[in-house]
């Protein structure tokens, strides 16, 4: 059921960002596909955390990650419902900066969390050049990405809140690639490495679909059926196939 | 006596721990009696302040008897209804707490002919009289060495195989590093990918098994482990035979 589920979303995913559409219905039917998809994949991603919790007893750490990661994807549907809710009835093209920013900065600050617990549990199975080297991978990725598309919107005439979330976004969203890496090298050679590899793919998904969305909302550039948020659905969908994963893994024994 | 008791307690001192040297004035006494119950552990919980050691014994996770010892040697064994208080009070006077799994192989803890299962605190410690409950000493027998109800060598080799599985290496060493401190104190080892240990009573093993298994506990769950303790026994006993062996 859980595969179906993703199977689906990427369907339709495919069709939202894929296609182009001929007809005025077919590209009403894009932009509503669009937004659905955005709600339902850090839904169906919260029900996969949820999936995860199931597996653990009360008390256990790890229960506490999941749960937090849980709350994190919670927290994306909510904003997503409200960003949703501006365009649709607020006649709002790209509400951004809106009340929705607050839930998704709670997203970040969440999953942030879960991960520096998860990392807090592994980090003595990780060896030190290993963390090291992810650490400099994403300071690294972070430069980059600062330089080039942060940069010109930090010398801009744009607001302060603009620039703190256009800074906030692609800087919590690059180091969560390293912290979710983190866990699935201290399990590598265990099969809970790859609910770890997926969580630090959907964290790559998120820190490039945050880069794209900076500097496409930054050029006016931006739609909700552009293909930078097939990164986010991504995002989502490999967050979701972590938590049923981790589910699977932890009851296999 | 108190010669015996306090080779019974140096002993204990030397075999494995769950906890060691916690904080005190941290640790929450009636939620830790209620894991050790819950665990079903057989063992003690020791309290220091370095005037006084308390030591109460936990038989089947309930529990039972304490003796405590003052710096020049003065002992009192106490019945359930004061340790309580006095394991809170070396602890609030900035004591350590630690808890010790299974019977140190050199001496038997007192058997308790009815253990209360939770704390009770029906009589104040000031209205026991140190001297008349002493006396209860020349009642006390060894305890019986009960057989293992279970081929733990082989269990716990499984064991091993399947955190390496799931968690990875890296865990597994954790775990086989634990395994094998907490085997040390009763003669055991591990060869290889075999657990090798003398004949111990199943109280002693399962002191061993919940030793070796927290720094899985603490990554991986108490769900995951107790799921990976019965798939091995399953396995043990679908196979039939036997990864670990008795010296």
């Amino acid at each position: 059921m859980p595969l179906v589920t993703v199977g689906l979303l990427v369907a339709a995913a495919a069709y939202a960002y894929g296609f182009e559409g001929s007809t005025l219905q077919e590209r009403l039917l894009r932009h509503v596909l669009a937004t659905v998809l955005q709600i339902l994949a850090p839904l169906v991603a919260g029900l996969g955390c949820v999936a995860a919790i199931r597996s653990y007893s009360p008390g256990d750490r790890e229960r506490t990650v999941w749960t937090v990661g849980a709350l994190a994807a919670l927290a994306w549907t909510v904003g997503r419902v409200v960003f949703a809710g501006y365009q649709w009835m607020g006649d709002t093209a790209l509400p951004y900066p809106s009340v929705a920013d607050a839930f998704f900065v709670a997203f970040y600050v969440l999953i942030a969390a879960a991960l520096a617990m998860e990392i807090r549990l592994v980090l003595p199975m990780v060896e030190r050049p290993v963390r090291l080297v992810l650490l400099a991978l994403a300071l690294v990725g972070w430069a980059v990405g600062f330089v080039y598309i942060l940069e010109p919107i930090m010398l801009s005439q744009a607001t302060a809140i603009q620039k703190v979330l256009a800074v906030f976004y692609p800087t919590v969203a690059v180091f969560l690639i390293p912290a979710g890496l983190i866990p699935a090298v201290g399990f590598r050679g265990g099969m809970s490495a790859y609910p770890w590899l997926a969580v630090a793919a959907a964290a790559l998904c998120l820190a490039a679909a945050s880069l794209g969305y900076a500097i496409l909302t930054w050029y006016n550039l931006y739609s909700d059926v552009h293909s930078v948020n097939a990164l986010w659905v991504a995002g989502f969908i490999f967050l979701a196939l972590g938590g049923f994963w981790q589910r699977t893994v932890q009851e296999e024994v | 006596m108190l010669e015996t008791r306090r080779h019974t307690l140096d002993a204990l001192r030397r075999g494995p721990a769950l906890f060691a040297g916690l904080p005190g004035d941290e640790v929450d006494l009636d939620r830790l009696a209620a894991h050790l119950a819950r665990r079903r552990i057989d063992g003690s919980i020791y309290a220091t302040d370095g005037s006084l050691e308390g030591l109460l014994w936990i038989h089947q996770g309930a529990p039972g008897e304490a003796w405590f010892f003052e710096a020049g040697g003065q002992d009192a064994v106490l019945p359930v209804t004061t340790s309580r208080d006095l394991l809170l009070e070396i602890a609030s006077r900035g004591g350590r707490i630690s808890v010790f799994v299974g019977t140190p192989p050199a001496a038997a803890p007192p058997v308790f002919e009815s253990a209360p299962a939770v704390f009770v605190d029906e009589v104040p410690a000031a209205t026991i009289d140190v001297a008349e409950v002493s006396e209860e000493l020349t009642t006390w027998t060894p305890a019986a060495v009960e057989p293992p109800a279970h081929p733990w060598p082989a269990i716990l080799a499984e064991i091993m195989v399947r955190v390496v599985r799931h968690r990875g290496p890296r865990l597994g060493a954790q775990f086989t590093g634990a395994l094998a401190r907490a085997l040390e104190p009763y003669g055991g080892r591990i060869e290889g990918d075999r657990v090798v240990a003398p004949p111990l009573a199943e109280s002693a093993w399962r002191g061993i098994v919940e030793a070796g298994c927290l720094p899985v506990v603490a990554v991986a769950g108490r769900a995951f482990v107790d799921r990976t303790i019965t798939a091995a026994e399953r396995a043990v006993n679908d196979a039939g035979g036997h990864a670990g062996e008795a010296l």
